[in-house]
Formats: C-alpha cells, structure tokens, sequence
C-alpha cells in the first residue's frame, strides 16, 4: 500500500555502481569527475585482511594512487582529518577513496572539506548546511554489508582535546559513488555478516513504521527486507556465495538509503544508548532491540509491521495468516531470524542482551547497568520520530526483557496506552 | 525479482512534495549558494496564476528575483537564447521553472547554456562535455506532463540530448502549483506516467534501486487513474498524486533510452488522430505481454503493483499475470466509460486503420529491448483491436 504523508523530501545524489565487477568500474569513475590520482583512505583492520591489496589490483595500471592512508582509529577524530589531508596536499591527490565503515568515511569526509575548501580550521564547517559547493570527488566502498553510511549526508569527527563530537550535515558530504561489490565482504566473519544484516534490516524496518515515512523510503526499505530475507541464511550457510554477497550489499544500501530519508525510532533509540554504556556493537544491539521495538510500538503501528509480512516472508504465508495476526508473525518472524543466526553462529550472535559478552568474555550489559542506558537512551535524538513516547518505566521495562530475551507482556503495553489516553 | 550481476544507479533529484512545498525553494537555493534565480513559467502555468505562489515563497527570503511570465511554447531555442541574455544580464546564478513538457526541455537548455557558454546543442551530442555540475534548477511540474521533465533528456532544435547530468537537482511539487488540467489531461498524465514506470520496472535488466522509483510511480500513477476512472474530481489531491508519478517516471527513466511503447505512442501520435499518451496507454499492455513472455519473465507483480499486497497475495500463483493484464486493460475500459470516450480503449476507437497504425510506426528503426522479430506487427494489431496477444 502506498503511504503519502502531507508533505515530504527525499533525496539520495549518490551514484551506486554495484556488481562482481564493481571495483573495476572505478577507473571510469574517476574519469567521470576530472581525477587521476586518488589518496586510499581505510583503518588496520580493513587493511590487514588484504582488501586494500583487492582493490589496488582490480585498479590495475589505470589510476596513479596518490597514496594508502590507513591509520583511521575506530572513533573519527579530529587529529586523523587533519593527518589525512596533510597526506592529500602532500601527495597531490585530487580524489578520495574510503575503504571501510561509518568511522573511515567519516574520516574521509572531514578531510575531504579541509582538502576542498583550502582550511586548517575544519570547526567553520560543523553544523547544518554550512558547506555551498561541491567538494573534492569521494568514492566509497563500504567493507560490510550493514551500515548504509555510503549514502549519508553526515560526518560525526571528534575533537578529543575539546571532547566533543562535531557533526557534519549536507548534501555536499553525500559521496559521488558508492562502490558495492561483493569481494569486499566475502571473509567477513559470520558473526559480523549476521550483526551487520539485521542492522540492515533495522534500517529498514524502522524507515518503514516510523513517523517519516515516505512512498521513496518505503520503496526502499521494502526492497531491502526481501533481499535480506532471501539472501541472508543463504549467506551464512555458503559464506562464498558472491551473489548473496552481493544482494546483501545491495540491501544495506537500500536501507540506508531509507534511513537517511525517513529516519529511526526506538530500536536505534536505545541501541545508541547500549552501545555508549557498555560498548555492544551497534549491529548486535539492533538485531536484539529490534522486536521489541515493533512490539512495543505495536498500538501505534501494528498496521505499517503487518505489511512487512509480505515481504519478510512472501505473498502465500502473508495470505495464510490472519489481517490481526501478521504484525505478531512480523516479530516472531525476526525472533526466529535471530535464534537461526544464533544456531548457525554457534552461539555468537547474540539473541538477548544477557548474551553480549566484552573481548575479556565479561558479561557486555550487567543486569545493574540497564538504568544507565534508559538514562542515556533518553538524550539520544533518535526517539522523536518513534510513533511512541517512552517514559523511564518504559525504557526499563523494555530494557528488562531484551535482557532476558522474553518478549514484552502486551498488557503493560495497554497499559501505558490507557495511561497516555487519560 | 534477481539482481543484475553488474549495474548503476544515479538520480541526483531531490524531491520536495506535498503541503507547503514551495516554502523551501529559498532554502534549497541558499543550500546551492544561490541567490539570484531567474523565476520563468510557461503560458498555461501564468494564465492560472501558478507563479504566484512561488513568488510568494520568496517573500521573506531576502533574494533578488528576475521573473518572465507567460513563456510561449513556439521557437524555444530563441526564447532560450533570449533568456540566457537576461540572465546573464541580470547576473542570475540559478533558474525556478514553472510549467510543462517542451518548456522544461527549454529551461534545461537554458541551463546548459549558462551553465557551459555553448549555445549550439550539437556541441553535447551523446551526452559528451556536459558538465557534471550545472547551475541549479529547480522544476515545478504541472499535472499536464509529457514524463520527460524531471529525466536526463533534453529536446530542443530536432536535437535530443541524453545524460544524466542534465537531470534537475530540485523538484517541487505542491498542489499550488500542479494545476487544473481536466479529465483527459490529467488522465494522459497518468498514461505517460504509468507506461514509462510500468516499462522500466519490466526490463530483464531493471535493478533494485531502479525498480523502486518504478513501483512508486506506477502505484501514483495507477491510484490516480484509478480516482479518475471512478469519477473522482480531477483537482486537487488527484492532480497532485498524478504530477507526483509523472515526475517520478521521469527520475526511472533518467538518461536511458525511451522504452517501446513510449516510442510506438509518440510515433502513432503522429498521425494527428489520437495523442501520443493515449496511444501508449492503449499499447502498453500489449507490449508489456508480449516482452514478458519473449523474455521468459513473470508478469506477477503487475497485479500487485496496480492492486496491492493483499490481492496479489489472495489470488492463487497460477492467475497473477493474467489478473494483471486484465486490472490494466479494465482500468482502459473504465477510463473510457468514464470520458464519455474521450480516453480511448483501442487503436481502433481512435478511427485510425490497422494500415494507418503500421505505417506511422514503420519508420521506427528498433522499437526497443524485448521486442522479438515480428513482435511489433503483433503488438500493433492486438492494440488496434483490443485482443490479449496470447
């Protein structure tokens, strides 16, 4: 069913080039946008699994590398643009190309406005709107099949002096390609290709049943729920499956596609909030939260979930079940996806918060902490297009069965409902 | 649906739409660090005082403004010429159009030339030495569309040029502005609208990110005929959802090339008798049947996208195609019940011969992709008299 709100926008300016042959496609890229000598931006991790080594040799001798900058560290910071675009004048780079995750393309994208608009001074261009003009051309090659940060239009840079974290937004920052092709996730571990899907998937769902929905994010986010939900146990059963691969890269774009346009809700509400408190990987925290925020929300929205069955799991089980039972058959649906992930993980893929352990193999999320994250969970900005409020008995309650992986109680649900209605 | 191994996607269009759309053609302008556009309409859009709303946008926006209304349709490569003076003059930095079909290829003209300084078009042929960032332009369709506006082509002396490039960056689309085209109009809209999403969304090589600009805009465009068919009124809401899929079939269509009924609809408009609209709206089942089943593809979702989910999922496997053709046939018939006629069903209705249909699309050197040897006599012959191909 098509959705048409009052009043919309969307826009996504980046050009997707996607196939087995994705990286040698890049030459041509270049060649588009007037560049010739790109500087490689990526982290040790990317590097050190030989992807960089992939994508130099499909580059071949079609493109003069300007230089490998591979020193990214895990949070962007300040210090890391500014190194990076010493490197780029230094080398005399008129490209960039970001090898990685949210954290490399953040990185590349503040380095990129220092390189473009000839500053030292990358705080005058913190904030919305403040960039005018197109920058240097940056391509991106996302490394995992789950964040969608190829398509948007932010970069968050730390300033670890100062302890700040410095927003970027504008549609300048949008890079001019996103490369997606599947050697770059092929030895992935399975554990990451489980988190990083149902991030996709999150994505998704909560672009489609949140408030600003529109008929392109939902376009969007449909098509990126049945990709994942066709391809992603194939994936995992036949981790060498480049098509799967493929499909999945193409459904994490398609859902950060939607995202960017219509935004989350409380899934990532609350798995921002876990991931400060206790360091849980975002994916993880998405694949636990997300049933619980289609339950919880369920009063609100159960209309936009029950949708979702027919392309979560087809026309013949959508038709099978019963117009009041198919947001339920959604959730259970997303359950069954995560105890599956769990099986085939051999137990990493975490189905409940309790679940989460640290490198050390403590316990990620304390039974204790969970006040602390419904604290930081309620500064967190993601909740304002969540169909509903959530007061601290909320979070906790919430909060409390993702721990122990039971499923929300519905009647404490109507009763917040009654208590909203009085 | 599966994925091409290889494929590329690019639509540089942002799309404003719905209430009060317009108020942020200032701030969209500012983000583009314009703030000298040269607001142009064409007659239509002047006549029923379209551009006043979009001059009222501006009202606190602190922006010098040059406006030219009522923009005749004829010679638009002198107008352009004549435009790009007063620009340039005026020391304009961005271009607001308001208005429809040949006037936005004008206005995408316009902007390459002062954008580039080239004033001969043949000097982009193929798309070669269009810049990839041109002035800013910003589109406000009218619910009458010929679905090119908001792609990659540009028509102008018997020249067409294709690139992406040339796509418009802004588009706004707002009930203000839409206009009151009437029944007809508005349902030719809608033919356009649906053929070029419907034909996008059918190709063996149609990708994930295509695709969903194609659904969105067949659905607009098949909830607007169908409001039509239904006796709905033609303004307001209905005109809006219309321009709505017009302009999103236009982003499917982008630089690529015009798909085969579009083509076969503009060639039998040739001959005076029926538009170009409606006589791809009377080919494009036809095409569609005969394309799907040359190349092996399911015809299933057509029934989904024209009737939603819960019909596609109710109606057993075996009947999905047939139901789909039969939903976009009836929705023909139903148009013309409605139009007293006026929408026609058939080739035929429009008095035309089979012979008067072959040779107006004779001249047609490859009706296009999917289309087999001797498919095009087929497709004619069944559209002339309104009988499935299979």
């Amino acid at each position: 069913m098509l959705h048409i709100p009052g009043y919309y926008e969307y826009c996504c300016r980046v050009n997707v080039v996607a196939g087995h042959d994705g990286l040698e496609k890049i030459p041509a890229l270049l060649e588009r946008v007037q560049a010739a000598r790109p500087l490689i931006v990526t982290d040790r991790g990317v590097a050190g699994a030989g992807l960089i080594d992939v994508v130099t040799a499909a580059l071949g001798n079609q493109v003069a590398i300007g230089g490998v900058e591979d020193d990214v560290p895990q949070d962007s910071s300040l210090e890391a643009v500014q190194r990076i675009a010493e490197a780029y004048r230094a080398n005399g780079c008129d490209a960039i190309i970001a090898v990685g995750g949210g954290s490399v393309l953040d990185t590349a994208k503040g380095a990129n406005i220092m390189v473009s608009e000839e500053t030292d001074d990358l705080m005058a261009f913190s904030g919305v709107g403040k960039l005018k003009r197109r920058l240097k051309p940056l391509i991106a090659i996302p490394t995992t099949a789950g964040t969608g940060s190829e398509t948007t239009l932010v970069a968050v840079i730390k300033d670890h002096a100062r302890h700040q974290k410095m927003p970027f937004v504008s549609y300048f920052l949008l890079p001019d390609a996103a490369v997606l092709d599947p050697r770059m996730t092929l030895t992935l571990p399975p554990a990451i290709t489980a988190a990083t899907a149902m991030d996709a998937l999150t994505h998704a769902v909560e672009a489609y049943t949140c408030l600003a929905k529109n008929p392109l994010s939902d376009g969007n986010a449909v098509s990126a729920i049945e990709l994942i939900a066709r391809n992603l146990m194939t994936v995992m059963q036949q981790p060498d499956n480049r098509d799967g691969r493929l499909a999945l890269a193409v459904a994490a774009t398609l859902a950060g596609m939607a995202f960017s346009n219509a935004m989350v809700g409380m899934v990532h509400n609350i798995g921002h909030a876990t991931g400060a408190v206790c360091g849980v990987p975002h994916g993880t925290c998405m694949a636990i939260l997300l049933p619980y925020g289609l339950e919880y929300n369920q009063h609100r929205n159960g209309h936009l979930t029950a949708e979702l069955l027919f392309h979560l799991e087809g026309a013949e089980v959508y038709a099978h079940t019963p117009r009041d039972q198919r947001a339920a058959q959604v959730i259970a649906h997303i359950r069954e996806m995560n105890q599956s992930l769990h099986a085939i993980t051999q137990g990493q893929h975490a189905r409940c918060l309790r679940e989460t352990y640290d490198r050390d193999g403590n316990r990620a999320v304390p039974f204790e902490r969970l006040p602390e994250i419904s604290a930081a969970a309620k500064n967190d900005p993601a909740i304002l297009l969540n169909p509903e409020d959530l007061d601290d008995e909320d979070y906790m309650m919430v909060l409390e069965h993702a721990w122990d992986g039971s499923p929300l109680n519905r009647a404490d649900i109507a009763e917040f409902e009654k208590k909203v209605c009085a | 649906m599966p994925i091409p191994t290889s494929f590329e996607f690019e639509c540089p269009v942002k799309t404003h739409c719905g209430d009060r759309a317009l108020e942020n053609i200032p701030f969209e302008m500012r983000a583009m660090n314009a703030t000298k556009p040269l607001i142009i309409g064409d007659e239509p859009a002047t006549q029923e005082k379209r551009l006043g709303p979009v001059l009222d946008a501006f009202k606190n926006a602190d922006m010098t403004l040059g406006v030219v209304e009522a923009i005749p349709a004829e010679a638009p490569e002198s107008v352009a010429a004549q435009l790009a003076a007063i620009y340039r003059d005026k020391d304009c930095d961005a271009i607001v159009a308001v208005g429809q079909g040949p006037f936005i290829d004008m206005a995408k003209w316009l902007n390459l030339m002062v954008s580039t300084g080239e004033e001969n078009p043949e000097a982009f042929i193929e798309g070669k030495g269009i810049p990839r960032t041109l002035k800013p332009l910003a589109i406000i369709p009218s619910a009458t569309a010929d679905g090119l506006e908001l792609s990659g082509y540009v028509r102008i002396q018997d020249t067409t040029l294709r690139s992406v490039n040339l796509m418009p960056p802004l588009l706004f689309l707002d009930r203000r502005a839409v206009g009151q085209p009437g029944d007809i109009a508005l349902a030719e809209t809608g033919l356009t609208a649906l053929t070029l999403a419907l034909e996008a969304m059918f190709t063996a090589d149609a990708n994930p990110l295509d695709v969903v600009y194609a659904r969105t805009a067949a659905k607009l465009a098949a909830m607007g005929l169908n409001g039509l068919a239904a006796g709905s009124e033609s303004e307001g809401p209905l005109a809006l959802t219309v321009a709505h899929g017009a302009a999103l079939a236009g982003c499917t269509l982008g630089a690529g090339p015009r798909p085969p009924a579009y083509k076969l609809g503009w060639a039998v408009a040739e001959t005076g008798k029926i538009s170009a609209a409606q006589a791809m709206g009377v080919m494009l089942s036809y095409v569609l049947e005969h394309r799907l089943a040359a190349n092996g593809m399911p015809a299933d979702m057509l029934l989904e996208l024209l009737d939603g989910a819960g019909c596609y999922a109710r109606t057993p496997e075996g009947q999905r195609g047939a139901s789909g053709f039969h939903l976009l046939r009836d929705l023909l018939n139903r148009l013309f019940e409605t139009t007293d006629g006026k929408i026609r069903r058939t080739l035929r209705d429009s008095g035309l011969s089979l012979q008067d249909v072959t040779d107006a699309t004779d001249g047609i050197d490859a009706p296009g992709e999917g289309i087999a040897p001797g498919g095009q006599e087929a497709i004619i012959r069944c559209a002339w008299e309104g009988r499935p191909i299979r």
